[in-house]
């Protein structure tokens, strides 16, 4: 433990390798090319590139991330690098071109370590025997302390999650603990949400109580992304050029400036009450993804460019703004909710500012115009605010409820769906697998004959696959499972998407951390805490796949390869599995491994219970989640060690001193 | 198994061994004639008595039996404490029980008495077909570090009682013949009841030598 935190501190606590691509590589294959993988691997992790067919000089552009739990020049087993390029032999074992041995606690030292370079290759034992080639390697070592934060980081690049959770509260599933990070911004847009609904003070009081009731009244919202899209794609430009506000979509700025007068409350003018609460409707919406997404940063500005833009003359009216008015004056009420809800991000109140003095001469100008609209609204809604809100309250939750039932239709459909393709990918893969491994066989015998020794060989893994007690095996049927939740929620994303097809692309540029690398076409996927690709059979990454595309087939490939990894022999196993939990429990891989490897059957368990409350749950959620309990394990391992060792001192006590009380547990039995 | 029969000595044996190895179960035989098919791991300690006839002496047995853990326990010498014998039990059809009687023969003589009385035991011969170990081997092993040896079956009942009766008459052979310190003596009498005294009195017993 104590050496782990010292590595913590001292010492880098993972490492990010891509591998860009070779050159000069020994030519094994046919016409003077090779089918070019490349392995990478510390300790005994090991990732695989995918194969770049037919080349000279393949280019992967992959990735990995490794632990490195104990990373000290004393370790220098678990701390050395290995990046082995083989070619794929389509008979027989695959064939060894070279390989980069790479002492990363030297490499580490050497400052040069974020640096792109060339590696040359060597021979297995190490040596300069010939001319084998090179390899750029891009090394990055990663130190992350806290493991919460690079979760978060993770969660930005994946639109789904906003989406995902945004279903989790429609499902009215409550968030377990390890998605602080979610819940931490959830809260401000309740409040902004409630703000921004007037005077439904009630309401809001009913929504701040649980996330459930939220979500209820999220929900009808769900389906109306497009508006969120809208609203999230004007919100990037937003960012740059606030003048902009003005040409935004009348259904966004109406919303906003409904929001703002009745967060007012100081005019009341006549309103039209439909729009008035279509246009609230929008923008909780749009403020519940807002809250939500990653790049809330930027999109809260906006938010409190158009509040202040509406209520710059207002402002002072306001008692809470005082709060948002500390550089502009021109703070919003939304802003001040945002910041004492919200005291974390402090970027978003800095941001606020520059904004809106930007902003603040033409909304100047618009603000009467909007003002009288917004009043008149303002009044009629307040006329019947409180019947409405009631009204309201209830159409939503019934559309919720709706909204729900449809939603774990599609799900069941949709799990159903990917069942099927996960089958007949598990087949089909397999049968590649025998195809390329078994070729002069498959060329003597008939296809029937084949066919039969497919069946058996699938049989035979089978079964392999059940005995294997190893611990890689439990991990990646843990993950494995993770990895259909997340595919579940690929799935949501899916559907919402089907619901509202300009998806929002946006949320996919993420903030990335420290590993990003501009060049790398997998930018999006830089800490997540997903492995790069296995990518034996599919050169691109499943992850980006599953995004981009949300082909069944792709989130399947997920499936497949957290299973099948582990139980094929290949020859160069990938386990991509292990790293998936070794960085995402960096801080405690080790002790965790241990952990894990005591306790089979729970895994196993979990993955059986594909639909059980965790089906939800992101993998970081997941991975969090894992984290979490495996620290209450120890704890509670700990806390066990400390009552049986007061036990057995109470026992001293009692054999020294009073012997015969324990003869009595005895002789209260039945003799 | 009356603590109010009269007797002569009062022994405190001892019983050791890996877990899983049936001490309990060895125990529960001697003391109670039972045998508990799905017993769990014993937690805590605790001892039960009989009382047996040796040579015309009344001796009463009291045996303790604990979890057979590998880790360090503070019980650890204060269950050793006053034993004057000891049953080192191993599963004659797990090798790796066997393997480590060294280490608890070790724990054993770190913290009992040196003249304390060793009996090896190799349980469960009822698994023959499983055996592991063989009897010649922990035979040799047990002469060799000057231990009593047996083979039992907790479940059949085989030679548990011909083991704990030999260990108590070895204890019984060591005290009579001054062998045994007195502080051993004082192990020996740590339930100190009534009628031991009685009996020590009447008897003589080495106590008073």
């Amino acid at each position: 433990m104590s050496l782990l935190d010292q590595s913590q501190q001292l010492f880098p606590t993972s490492v990010v390798v891509t591998v860009h691509q070779a050159r000069n590589l020994r030519t094994k294959g046919k016409n003077g090319t090779n089918d070019a993988y490349a392995i990478i691997q510390v300790a005994k992790d090991k990732f695989s590139t995918s194969v770049a067919e037919k080349c000279v000089a393949p280019v992967w552009k992959e990735e990995a991330s490794f632990d490195l739990p104990l990373f000290h020049p004393g370790n220098a087993e678990r701390c050395t690098l290995y990046v082995i390029v083989m070619h794929r032999a389509q008979v027989g074992l695959d064939k060894f071109l070279g390989q980069a041995v790479i002492n990363l606690t030297d490499h580490h030292a050497n400052k040069s370590r974020t640096k792109t370079d060339w590696y040359k290759l060597v021979d297995k034992t190490g040596k300069e025997d010939k001319v084998r080639g090179e390899v750029l390697l891009d090394i990055q070592f990663m130190r992350n302390n806290m493991s919460a934060s690079m979760f978060d980081l993770s969660m930005q690049d994946k639109p789904r999650s906003r989406l995902s959770k945004l279903k989790d509260k429609v499902k009215g599933k409550k968030k377990e603990g390890p998605s602080d990070s979610v819940s931490a911004i959830v809260p401000p847009v309740s409040q902004v949400l409630t703000d921004s609904e007037g005077e439904a003070d009630a309401q809001s009081l009913n929504q701040s109580p649980g996330l459930k009731k939220k979500s209820k009244i999220k929900n009808p919202f769900a389906s109306k992304s497009n508006l969120h899209h809208n609203k999230s794609l004007s919100l990037s430009t937003l960012g740059t050029l606030p003048e902009k506000n003005s040409s935004l979509s009348a259904s966004r700025s109406s919303g906003l400036n409904v929001d703002s007068s009745e967060g007012k409350k100081k005019f009341k003018l006549l309103g039209h009450k439909r729009t008035g609460s279509s246009d609230s409707k929008v923008s909780v919406g749009a403020f519940s993804l807002l809250g939500r997404s990653k790049h809330s940063n930027s999109e809260q500005n906006n938010l409190c460019i158009n509040g202040s833009h509406v209520y710059t003359e207002e402002a002072e009216a306001k008692t809470g703004s005082t709060v948002s008015l500390n550089s502009s004056g021109l703070g919003s009420v939304e802003d001040v909710h945002k910041r004492t809800s919200v005291s974390a991000d402090d970027s978003k109140s800095v941001a606020v500012p520059s904004y809106s003095h930007d902003a603040a001469d033409k909304e100047l100008l618009e603000q009467r115009r909007h003002q009288e609209e917004e009043n008149r609204r303002q009044a009629e809604e307040k006329r019947i605010a409180e019947a409405k809100r009631l009204e309201e309250e209830e159409k939503y939750r019934a559309e919720a409820k709706r909204l729900q039932e449809e939603e774990q239709r599609r799900q069941q459909e949709e799990q159903e769906r990917r069942r099927r393709y996960l089958e007949d990918e598990a087949k089909r893969r397999k049968q590649e697998e025998e195809e390329k491994r078994n070729e002069e066989e498959r060329r003597r015998l008939e296809a029937a004959e084949n066919q039969k020794l497919e069946e058996e060989r699938r049989k035979a893994e089978e079964q392999k696959r059940q005995e294997e007690a190893s611990m890689s095996e439990r991990l990646s049927s843990l993950f494995g499972m993770i990895r259909k939740k997340e595919d579940k929620k690929d799935e949501v994303q899916r559907q919402s998407k089907d619901e509202q097809p300009p998806a929002a692309p946006e949320s996919k540029s993420p903030d990335l951390p420290v590993s990003h690398h501009s060049t790398n076409p997998f930018d999006n996927i830089p800490l997540h805490s997903d492995p790069p690709p296995v990518g034996n059979e599919s050169p691109s990454d499943p992850q980006k796949f599953s995004r981009n595309q949300q082909t069944p087939s792709a989130t399947l490939f997920l499936n497949r390869t957290a299973k099948v990894s582990a139980v094929k022999p290949r020859p160069h196993p990938v386990k991509p599995l292990n790293s998936a939990e070794n960085q995402a429990t960096s801080s405690s891989a080790v002790r965790e491994n241990r952990v894990w490897d005591t306790t089979p059957g729970k895994t196993k368990f979990e993955e059986s219970g594909e639909s059980g409350p965790y089906s939800e749950l992101t993998t970081e959620e997941l991975v969090k989640l894992v984290v979490k309990q495996q620290t209450d394990l120890s704890k509670k391992a700990a806390k066990i060690t400390e009552l049986e060792e007061y036990i057995d001192n109470l026992l001293v006590r009692v054999i020294e001193e009073k012997p015969t009380i324990l003869q009595a547990l005895d002789i209260a039995k039945p003799v | 198994m009356g603590s109010d029969e009269a007797y002569n000595f009062v022994f405190k044996v001892v019983l050791i061994g890996e877990s899983g190895v049936g001490k309990s179960n060895l125990l529960s035989r001697f003391t109670k004639n039972e045998f508990n098919h799905d017993s769990r791991t014993t937690i805590g300690v605790e001892f039960s008595t009989r009382t047996v006839q040796l040579n015309g002496f009344s001796i009463k047995a009291q045996i303790w039996d604990t979890a057979g853990l590998e880790r360090y326990r503070a019980i650890t010498s204060a269950y050793y404490r006053g034993a004057v014998g000891a049953l080192l039990v191993y599963d004659i059809t797990k090798h790796l029980t066997y393997e480590s009687v060294e280490r608890w023969l070790k724990e054993l003589y770190d913290h009992a008495d040196p003249h304390i009385v060793v009996m090896l035991v190799g349980n469960k011969t009822d698994l023959q077909s499983e055996r592991s170990v063989p009897t010649e081997e922990a035979k040799d092993f047990a002469e060799k570090k000057d231990l009593l040896f047996l083979e039992t079956s907790a479940l059949q009942s085989t030679n548990v009682e011909a083991a704990f009766n030999k260990v108590l008459e070895e204890i019984h052979k060591k005290v009579s013949s001054k062998e045994v310190v007195r502080g051993s003596i004082n192990a020996v009498t740590l339930n100190s009841s009534r009628a031991e005294s009685e009996e020590e009195e009447k008897k003589s017993c080495c106590k008073n030598i």
